[in-house]
């Protein structure tokens, strides 16, 4: 059964199933995270950036 | 867990001069830079601007145009920006105020150094490696000086918890270090000449996968970095999804370096490697996009912002060229696709979407909202700032769409045949005539760009004069957390669950690559397994709010990098190592004779001539196995011809033709001429003359100190071969002017360089026994 499988399976479906599947699992993280649901987790983090606005600017010579 | 903390407030005054200096660094050297390559882009219209000069010639001065926009134009812009967002991000000033400055200075010197080098021929002639052993030296030392004084300041922060920017900053510096480094490993000569250590198809692999990962970790890992920074600044929100941001930047470090060897498909290369370049290019389009959407994301519900700020409209245009380029990139590595596209006009349209457009533009975006805030006043024109964008937007558009036009012409013109099956093109110079209404297109719109350029640089510095120098101080809160027994180390992190599965994941993966069926099959069921058990984990520790595991490796620098380090290694040694520890064997003819033979002093010499005029950025030294492309040029090229290649020069563009074979081809007396003035033997040809070659001597003496240079690299020369150099050169040279002479060039002397340059370009394409009988046969020129 396995030799039929093998001898039955073109070599070139193996690598362009590997990326469909990659592609698939990729493209499901992506909806994942992207839920808005999720989003306060790592709001701190994200605002990060923002923060960092209070300052007291001096002059250079 | 419990966790005892201690929370206090420190004043914290940003190193931003050194801001300053890279920002200006930028904008003038990227001036400069541009210029050059308008200059050379009007050259391939008008031959004659080189006005005979060698360091005016396009062959040189285009290392010198690529060198200036990567390393000066982005590298300056990219460390203004690494310096300015690491500081605020980590709440803390550079670690030491000395590296800075050594990073900073250290950094215009290799520029200059560049400079004065590049258009004299003092050159490696591997392209964005063309520095010199010296230079490569400065290089790897300023390099370290920026790597400890960004770690330094890492281990020094005020924030726990290291934002994307800070990662993305990581794998920059890491993978930088670790691609220029072992791409430049090379053994001097003189001061100025040195020979790499790999040769031929290693070198040619080692150089892509350097050359492909310069794009991808100094013109794309740190300008995304600076996009998940800048970009929320200026439109005042959030990142859209930082829980896509960490996707992103795990799938795209990990899958990038595995793409170099798309830039040899077709070629002499084995075939596993061109297929795993390809696979690994087509993956990268999901992590790409990802990157993209992210960021255009980042501006939902504040899209008429990008109306109004000059500064959002480049970020928005930037991150979309980002986008187009990154899906042109993995379409041109499709074996297919690269078939007609790889050599032609087209890559030089794919690569100047992305660095013009994604680079050029997100430069300008954060020149024009850092400016401001670096000399503590407004921007001076918004007007003006829109000039610059409308002018560089027209100006990419129209370079890019002429270079696709006249791309896809070349690539079709060098196939078609005629219904007898011969060339129908086999004249070089009517396909490059087609040619010429799309190179002035494209130099009118470069030339766009260089003025939107001028007008940004204007805006800038009238900015920066109506203020004053900033200095700024700010409290920052600190809290710091006593260390709790229990808390995961290095080796917990590095033997913790996903890092177990992705190992597995690679160790599948490995499986499926092997050349077995069986093997394929098994890593294929385990590869399934492993990105099931990794989805499953995924949506249930989110599920069940526990998602510590990526902040707790945020608030880790060392783990962090361990982990990145190890996500690009991974790709680098799988490439590169087969074809490192592979045996050389030297092919043998069905008589039992050696084929491959190193070159002789004379050829030798004459190669590095051929090296130091950068022939390489106009002719490859590749036959693909194309039938169009041995009628052509001849036999498909082989990878043991270029066995001794020191460096390998298969080249990546064709705008003149292939000379793999080029000498069984032309006479010397034809050489002679075609240097001299190529309109004479060519019709049109937009070919350079090269006038210098007939006056300047060479140094005979020196060939024997490269062949002892090149048989420690491996080069088969014995003792009496180096011991004989100077009278075989003097042999060879007179046999070359002999045949010179009978064709009526009287005043050829063996003491000349072009007599080198004939020896090395009738030597071409005799390495085997196959390449002889088959050249001879070659039509086309």
């Amino acid at each position: 059964m396995l030799r039929q499988l093998f001898t039955d399976v073109s070599l070139f479906s193996l690598p362009v199933l590997a990326t469909c599947l990659f592609v698939a699992m990729f493209f499901a993280v992506l909806v994942r995270v992207s839920q808005r649901a999720r989003a306060p987790e790592y709001t701190r983090m994200a605002n990060l950036p923002l923060d960092d606005d209070t300052r007291s600017p001096s002059h250079e010579r | 867990m419990h966790t005892a903390s201690v929370t206090e407030t420190r004043t914290v005054v940003y190193d931003d001069g050194t801001v300053r200096g890279f920002v200006w660094a930028s904008v003038g050297w990227g001036l400069i830079g541009l210029l050059v390559g308008l200059w050379i882009a009007l050259q391939l219209s008008f031959p004659v601007l080189n006005f005979d000069l060698p360091f005016l010639t396009f062959s040189r001065l285009r290392p010198l145009h690529t060198n200036a926009v990567i390393f000066a134009l982005v590298g300056n812009m990219m460390f203004a920006g690494v310096y300015y967002s690491t500081q605020r991000l980590l709440k803390v000033r550079m670690a030491s105020d000395l590296l800075s400055k050594v990073h900073l200075w250290g950094w215009q010197l290799i520029i200059l150094g560049a400079a004065l080098t590049l258009p004299f021929g003092i050159t490696q002639s591997k392209e964005y490696a063309e520095l010199e052993w010296f230079l490569d030296v400065l290089v790897a030392l300023v390099w370290v000086a920026f790597a400890v004084n960004f770690f330094w300041t890492l281990a020094v922060r005020n924030e726990k918890n290291l934002y994307v920017s800070i990662w993305f900053y990581i794998s920059t510096v890491l993978t930088i270090a670790v691609l220029y480094i072992v791409n430049n490993l090379s053994l001097p000569v003189t001061m100025t000449k040195s020979y790499g250590v790999f040769a031929g198809a290693q070198d040619a692999l080692t150089q892509w996968w350097y050359g492909h990962n310069a794009v991808a970790f100094f013109l794309t890992t740190p300008i995304l970095g600076i996009m998940y920074y800048f970009l929320p600044k200026a439109a005042d929100r959030p990142v859209f999804s930082y829980r896509l941001s960490i996707v992103h930047f795990w799938a795209l470090v990990f899958l990038y370096i595995w793409a170099g060897p798309h830039h040899l498909l077709n070629t002499a290369l084995p075939d596993w490697s061109q297929s795993l370049g390809m696979l690994f290019s087509l993956m990268l389009w999901a992590p790409s996009w990802g990157g993209m959407l992210n960021g255009l994301l980042t501006l939902r519900g504040a899209f008429d912002k990008v109306r109004r700020d000059p500064v959002l409209k480049f970020f928005v245009a930037g991150v979309t060229f980002y986008g187009m380029a990154t899906f042109e990139g993995p379409l041109l590595s499709i074996k297919s696709v690269s078939a007609l596209g790889h050599y032609t006009d087209w890559i030089i349209g794919h690569v100047h979407s992305g660095a013009l457009g994604w680079n050029g533009f997100m430069a300008a975006g954060m020149f024009y909202w850092l400016v401001p805030k670096l000399f503590g006043t407004k921007l001076w024109s918004t007007k003006l700032a829109d000039y610059p964008f409308w002018l560089g937007m027209v100006g990419i558009l129209l370079y890019v769409a002429s270079m696709w036009v006249s791309g896809i012409t070349q690539g079709l013109q060098w196939r078609a045949e005629t219904v007898e099956g011969a060339l129908q093109y086999p004249d070089w110079n009517e396909i490059i005539d087609r040619q010429q209404i799309m190179y002035m297109t494209r130099s009118f719109g470069g030339g766009l760009f260089v003025v939107g350029w001028l007008l940004m640089a204007y805006n800038l510095i009238v900015t920066a004069m109506s203020g004053r120098a900033v200095t700024v101080e700010t409290q920052v809160t600190v809290t710091r957390t006593a260390p709790v027994p229990g808390e995961p180390t290095l080796t917990s992190i590095l033997v913790s669950k996903p890092v177990v599965v992705s190992a597995l994941g690679m160790l599948a993966a490995t499986f499926f690559g092997m050349p077995n069926v069986g093997l394929a099959v098994l890593g294929l069921v385990l590869l399934l397994g492993v990105v099931a058990f990794a989805g499953g984990m995924l949506f249930r520790s989110t599920h069940m709010g526990k998602h510590h595991w990526h902040e707790m490796i945020e608030a880790r620098p060392l783990a962090f990098t361990v982990l990145t380090l190890i996500a690009v290694l991974v790709g680098g040694i799988y490439e590169l190592l087969p074809g490192l520890i592979t045996d050389k064997q030297v092919p043998l003819a069905q008589n039992g004779e050696v084929c491959v033979k190193p070159y002789t002093p004379l050829e030798l010499t004459g190669r590095d001539l051929y090296v130091r005029e950068g022939c390489y950025v106009c002719h490859s030294q590749m036959i693909r196995p194309f039938r169009s492309e041995a009628l052509r040029y001849g036999a498909p090229s082989r990878i043991e011809e270029s066995m001794y290649d020191h460096p390998f020069q298969w080249g990546s563009k064709r705008t003149g033709p292939d000379l793999a074979r080029v000498g069984a081809k032309f006479e010397e007396a034809w050489h002679w001429d075609h240097m001299r003035n190529p309109r004479t033997t060519s019709g049109n040809s937009i070919m350079p003359a090269y006038p210098w070659l007939f006056d300047a001597v060479t140094e005979p003496a020196l060939a024997a100190d490269k062949m002892r240079v090149l048989k420690k690299l491996g080069v088969p020369y014995t003792d009496l071969e180096i011991q004989n150099a100077v009278a075989d050169y003097q042999a060879q040279a007179a046999q070359v002017v002999a045949a010179l002479q009978a064709k009526g060039k009287t005043e050829a002397q063996p003491d000349r360089e072009i007599v080198a340059m004939i020896a090395y370009l009738r030597r071409l394409g005799n390495n085997l026994e196959p390449a002889k009988s088959q050249a001879a046969s070659a039509g086309g020129k």
